[in-house]
């Protein structure tokens, strides 16, 4: 080392250089930015998770034809809130059989693994806590810790059921962990890079630039099993056979009661909503709005797309008013009126949030429509069908891609 | 529109011909495993393939001009040079011997000859791999990708419970050398910062002593590594699982273990420790020296008791694991005798593991000295065979194995190793006896009640041309001995 | 870089924090009243006989092992994919080429064990 850079000029680089002076010296400010926007994403991911609950309960109402939850507050829409209250106050079981700590840490391990990765997801060009230059090995190396929790809660119960679940949940997420990551990879090769921001900045300039669209037909297949796989990543319907109610009676949770069942559904509803997300962000663009102007018609789709919203709230509001439903009307007016504001605010945000929910309600979709796929059709799918066809988009899209240049 | 560009350049590619053959014909056995509807069809073409390997194998190594000086390759990761070249011939006459005589013996320990085939084929191009290894990364995958199958091989005999315990014994011990010889690998890159051999010499031939050679972590690496790839060639003290695993696999098995595993480890040995680290001529070269000496009286002096052939071969394996190491005492010329001592060697014992095999009865492995009583009087010329292989591996004229240990012994002796090289001569003296034992069981005791089983014609002339080749080569070893001088003495 | 990993942490360190606020606060209010009856394992209302820590089915174990080997395949894939394109324009096809041998050798052993039905779940079904 040269002379002039003595052990104090050492100390003086590590000060202002290393991260814990940013904490406790120059960027206090920023370290507390931190702290609240770390808290605000905890607060968005429970009051999302009851609401997701609600919102599930009345989807599977309506397209069953029922009501759904109706009695506390309007349309039940306190009914999460309620049930989430009563949880706490129930008493906490823990099976004389059963290995103490293990069933302890299982449920914390399992929310923890879904929410933590919420850390990269790019909700808009700022908004976001951690953009992370491996966001997506980030996103995939901390949501596949949640299956180890799983297996955790079904072995330590030490019951039947429970272990039943653990173990095809186990089967079931590591198996189709191998599509998922591979049809990860075409979109990884088109933005040449892992970080969220960039892949999301790489789809810039309208429709026809997100991924989804890109080498035709490669990256809706890539979609196509990106989507599948991650229904099956978060054991939803069709293939929730890790706790599959009518069989195996609640599967890997059968044993628990109280506040840590509840923390298996908040982290199953965060890991739907996160994948839903990380969908939006690989293929559709992310928090970019689909953007006609750029399209060059000169507002033409622009205009359409206004007169059609613009024919169908009108239609509601109508029907709704001859029907007599106000409270009806009401509720969609307060859903359209802030779903404006939002957009005129915060675009980023609302066209992140509007994909993600998009993304979630055909998975409620599915989950009231499609029935449960055995073991062995599952393993079918994943092998012999999405592995291979997997295989089939990645080359394809290399070699589209090297034949377009 | 998309043109195929090869991605190494072509004198590289001809230079990893015969590993590519063996590693395709390893997919191809593969794939015919997976094609043909008929186990019959399966095996049968899965054997054609094999073979198709090692002949193209052999036929690629045999094209390299022996005169060529060696260059690295592929980055630096391997070798392409005359000692890679004898190795893979010797490496693909031996699949070629191990597949043709353990043919007509896989039916007998129910093990399915496509599944045999294409796990030989696949430890066989981890051998190939680990004979052109230049730097330790490459010697540890190769390590690996050899060990894996044979693994999985030695429990492979449906429903054998030795088989069974040979093979997860074979596993955790195994894997456990490779655990030790990967922090030895570890602690001779944090001492040396490089991986290649070359590098690594070049090191240790510039720093100081302390630094380099006298370095304990550099001497701690060493030893490891000199534990991992001695559990690999059987040496003592590290040849503890020797004798259950060649008794509880399949002879099959036993015969690759026992030759091509051993052959390509003694190989990779000598490789690195030529390669890398025995110009240094450090204290470390006790250690080899107790390796040897630990091994010529263990190996002897266990052998002595045994009443299994497949026991009582393989603990006269760990002995000859302790002749050849005699060879590096001696560099260059030693380099030489311990090349051709390992061909010579593996030659003899895949030999007389053929042969035991083919004295097999039906359904039953023949594996007691006293199954063998009397083979000279049903089976004259295959006896005949079965002692020109022991007398080989007991190292009496006029086999290969005498002129093998000639050529060792006298290295070591003119190095000035006379006391080591005295004890060898000494305990391969005493270990005559056991070969001579069954040699007597043979021809002098009276044939035990088992009726005559159809043995193959076809592999017994293989061995029998075999046992021409040992002879041969024990009247005029010079042809041998100046390919593997050739191929052995550059590499210091 | 530094700051990124650090908010990682804070989100790490929130979310264990309100997983022990979500279990401490019940504690004060929620009953504790175990009896015997009520801490057995459920097995829909019968007295479970023995342990659930048993030997389980092989082909969970074969499932594991072909996960292993295809996810350390796609870890090794991740890098690539990311260069991908800027290798191209210093080497052309030559990446393409390597991968696609690397995933050729794979998807061999996955043919093989499709082959060999380890990809099967049922076993019964297969003829042998």
């Amino acid at each position: 080392m040269n002379d002039s850079y003595g052990v104090r000029h050492l100390q003086k680089h590590i000060w202002e250089n290393h991260a814990f002076s940013h904490i406790f010296n120059a960027d206090f400010l920023g370290f507390a930015l931190m702290v609240i926007a770390g808290v605000a994403l905890l607060t968005f991911v429970l009051v999302y998770g009851m609401v997701a609950v609600w919102a599930e309960r009345k989807v599977a109402g309506h397209i069953q034809d029922r009501l759904g939850p109706m009695r506390v507050g309007w349309h039940g829409w306190l009914q999460s809130l309620a049930d989430g209250v009563k949880l706490m106050l129930k008493e906490d079981i823990i099976p004389t059989m059963a290995d103490k700590p293990l069933f302890i840490l299982a449920p914390p391990l399992v929310f923890l693994a879904a929410f933590t990765a919420y850390a990269v997801l790019p909700f808009s060009s700022r908004a976001q806590l951690a953009d992370l230059d491996i966001g997506v090995l980030y996103i995939t190396a901390v949501t596949s810790l949640g299956v180890v929790g799983i297996i955790m809660a079904g072995w330590a119960s030490n019951s039947k059921w429970p272990l039943y679940g653990a173990m095809r949940s186990a089967a079931l997420v590591v198996s189709y962990g191998v599509p998922l990551g591979l049809s990860m990879l075409p979109v990884l090769m088109l933005s040449g890079s892992l970080s969220l921001q960039e892949i999301v900045g790489n789809q810039g300039g309208g429709i026809l630039h997100w991924n989804l669209f890109q080498a035709f037909p490669f990256m809706p297949l890539a979609f196509l099993v990106f989507f599948i796989s991650s229904l099956a990543e978060t054991n939803r319907v069709p293939f929730d056979i890790a706790e599959a109610e009518s069989e195996l009676v609640g599967g890997y949770h059968t044993e628990y009661s109280g506040i840590n069942f509840s923390l298996f559904f908040i982290a199953e509803y965060s890991a739907m909503l996160l994948s839903c997300g990380v969908a939006a962000t690989l293929f559709l663009g992310g928090y970019l709005p689909p953007a006609f102007r750029t399209l060059g018609m000169m507002g033409l789709p622009r205009l359409l797309a206004w007169l059609a919203l613009g024919l169908f709230l009108l239609w509601r509001f109508t029907s709704f008013w001859e029907r007599r439903q106000f409270s009806e009307a009401l509720f969609f007016a307060v859903l359209t009126l802030a779903g404006l504001l939002l957009w005129r605010t915060f675009p980023h945000l609302f066209w992140f949030l509007t994909k993600t929910g998009v993304l979630f309600l055909v998975m409620l979709w599915l989950r009231w429509t499609l029935p449960r796929l055995r073991i062995d059709q599952m393993m079918y799918m994943c092998w012999k069908v999405l592995t291979p066809l997997a295989f089939v988009n990645l080359f394809g899209t290399s070699l589209w891609w090297m034949w377009a240049n | 529109m998309l043109p195929i560009v090869l991605p190494v350049d072509t004198g590289d590619l001809t230079a990893l011909g015969p590993l590519l053959a063996v590693l395709i014909a390893a997919l191809g056995v593969l794939t015919v495993d997976m094609t043909f509807e008929r186990e019959e069809a399966r095996g049968r073409w899965s054997f054609i393939v094999g073979l198709v390997g090692a002949g193209l194998a052999a036929g690629c190594a045999s094209l390299w001009q022996w005169e060529a000086p060696g260059r690295a390759i592929l980055g630096g990761a391997l070798y392409a040079d005359a000692f890679s070249s004898f190795f893979d011939v010797l490496l693909a006459t031996l699949l070629g011997l191990t597949l043709v005589v353990s043919w007509y013996c896989l039916d007998r320990v129910k093990v399915k000859p496509a599944e045999f085939t294409g796990l030989a084929v696949l430890s066989f191009s981890g051998m190939f791999l680990m004979v052109r290894a230049a730097d330790m990364l490459t010697l540890f995958l190769a390590i690996e990708l050899m060990s894996l199958p044979v693994y999985v091989l030695a429990g492979l005999s449906a429903g054998s419970k030795t088989g069974r315990e040979a093979a997860l014994k074979y596993f955790v011990l195994g894997s456990l050398a490779s655990a030790i010889l990967l922090y030895g690998m570890a602690l001779v890159y944090g001492v040396t910062a490089s991986l290649g051999y070359t590098d690594i010499a070049g090191y240790l031939a510039t720093a100081s002593r302390e630094s380099g050679v006298e370095n304990p972590l550099f001497l701690a690496g060493l030893a490891l590594m000199l534990v991992g790839l001695g559990f690999k060639v059987a040496a003592a003290p590290f040849h503890m699982w020797t004798p259950d695993v060649y008794e509880g696999a399949p002879t099959p098995v036993t015969t690759l273990m026992a030759s091509g595993v051993r052959a390509a480890a003694a190989a990779a040995l000598l490789r690195f420790l030529a390669g890398a680290v025995l110009l240094t001529r450090g204290h470390w070269m006790m250690l080899v020296w107790a390796l040897a000496a630990l091994s010529m009286i263990a190996g002897n002096v266990g052998a002595l008791a045994q009443t299994n052939v497949k026991r009582l071969l393989a603990y006269s394996g760990i002995a000859h694991a302790g002749y050849m190491l005699l060879g590096l005492f001696a560099l260059p010329r030693g380099a030489g005798g311990f090349s051709m001592y390992v061909a010579v060697y593996a030659l003899s014992v895949l030999g007389a593991f053929g042969a035991l095999q083919w004295f097999d009865d039906r359904g039953r492995e023949t594996v007691d000295i006293e199954d063998l009583a009397g083979a000279g009087k049903r089976h004259p010329w295959m006896a005949s065979v079965m002692t020109v292989f022991l007398l080989s591996l007991a190292g009496i004229p006029p086999t290969a194995g005498f002129a093998a240990k000639w050529f060792v012994f006298a290295a070591a002796v003119q190095a000035g190793y006379v006391g080591l090289a005295l004890l060898g001569v000494m305990t391969s003296l005493f270990g005559a006896y056991y070969y001579l034992r069954v040699v007597i069981a043979m021809w002098m005791d009276e044939p035990a009640d088992i009726s005559g089983a159809d043995q193959s014609p076809t592999t017994g002339l293989v061995l029998g041309l075999l046992a021409l080749a040992v002879l041969f080569i024990g009247c005029f070893p010079g042809w041998l001995w100046f390919l593997a001088d050739l191929a052995s003495s550059k590499l210091v | 870089m530094h700051f990124d990993y650090l908010s990682v942490l804070v989100l790490v360190a929130l979310g264990i924090g309100n997983v022990l606020f979500m279990v401490a606060l019940p504690k004060l209010l929620r009953p504790s009243k175990p009896n015997p009856q009520k801490l057995v394992a459920y097995e829909c209302g019968e007295n479970p006989v023995g342990t659930s820590w048993i030997q389980y089915n092989a082909r969970f174990f074969s499932v594991a092992l072909v996960f292993v080997v295809f996810d350390v395949e796609i870890v090794f894939m991740f890098p690539w994919a990311v260069v991908f394109k800027s290798l191209y324009k210093t080497q052309g096809c030559v990446p393409f080429w390597e991968m696609f041998t690397f995933v050729l050798v794979l998807l061999v052993g996955l043919a093989y064990l499709w082959a060999q039905g380890l990809l099967e779940w049922v076993k019964s079904v297969r003829k042998a």
